[in-house]
């Protein structure tokens, strides 16, 4: 029996939040029955989102709410009071990567995610990522109508 | 966390260094292990250093960064990197997010790695393997 997902809020306030969340990753991945590539994307993206926000915005708050059915996704929210990301654009066209890799982190989670969308401002900054999959049972299904 | 539970072994067999990363390496974990392993190489004249991933169940691009750092500063001392072990998932996201490794060679196991800096393992099965005290 697998154990059921449920939706987790962090405070990512330290260094150590960010193993935190990669930890929330793996347990909400393995909960809704990722494969191992799925759940390496997920931990990534918030291993990433937290670190950014601990660097550049004096931390933050990141929900990672989960999705059952046929197409399971685990949605993360990362969202900050900080200055906001400078360069953007050129952050997603890979014209920009600083010494401390905010570039990287940035650009490789929405190249991992499904689904990537950023507000940011001088307010603060929100980022949602979405990584899904085809569920195993139901590809299982599909073979047994075949 | 004092730093000593954060240490993470590191072992010189036939003057190689090897280093076995396992689970989950934080930030801090990381930061104290490349400055203990580029005084290890200064002190014990390492000819090679080896990072064993087998153990890792993730790594992202910080960790990735700091390996990447912790070679290319051993190869300023004159020892080559290579790094070995990593996992599948690991080396798809890696790859998917645009990480990458230029200072250090890869291998796919312990042993490749070890043969690629020039140890060679002669093993003889024949040889008595005595249990008594």
């Amino acid at each position: 029996m697998m154990e059921i997902a449920r939706p987790v809020a962090l405070r990512i306030a330290s260094e150590s939040d960010i193993a935190r969340a990669r930890s929330a990753g793996r347990e909400i991945s393995q909960a809704l029955g990722a494969s191992a590539v799925s759940l390496q994307k997920v931990v990534t993206i918030a291993s990433e989102l937290a670190r950014n926000m601990i660097l550049y915005a004096g931390g933050g708050d990141m929900s990672m709410e989960p999705r059952a059915g046929d197409r399971p996704a685990v949605r993360i929210v990362a969202r900050d009071r900080g200055p906001g990301i400078p360069f953007i654009a050129d952050v997603f066209a890979g014209r920009y990567t600083s010494r401390t890799g905010l570039g990287l982190g940035l650009l490789g989670s929405k190249r991992l995610a499904d689904r990537f969308e950023v507000e940011t401002g001088s307010a603060g900054t929100c980022i949602v990522a979405e990584v899904t999959w085809i569920s195993e049972m139901t590809t299982r299904q599909r073979r047994c109508h075949e | 966390m004092n730093s000593d539970q954060l240490r993470i072994p590191v072992i010189c067999l036939w003057r190689r260094l090897v280093v076995p990363l396992q689970g989950d390496v934080t930030d801090e974990m990381a930061a104290v292990l490349a400055e203990d392993v580029l005084n290890a190489i200064r002190d014990t004249s390492a000819s090679g250093l080896v990072i064993d991933l087998t153990g890792m169940w993730t790594m992202d691009s910080h960790l990735c960064h700091v390996m990447a750092g912790l070679a290319a500063a051993a190869r300023l001392m004159g020892t080559p990197t290579v790094l070995c072990g990593m996992s599948a998932p690991i080396a798809v996201t890696l790859e998917t997010m645009g990480a990458a490794f230029p200072q250090a060679q890869t291998a796919l196991t312990l042993e490749d790695a070890l043969e690629r800096l020039g140890v060679a393992a002669m093993i003889d099965d024949e040889a008595p393997m005595t249990l008594e005290a």
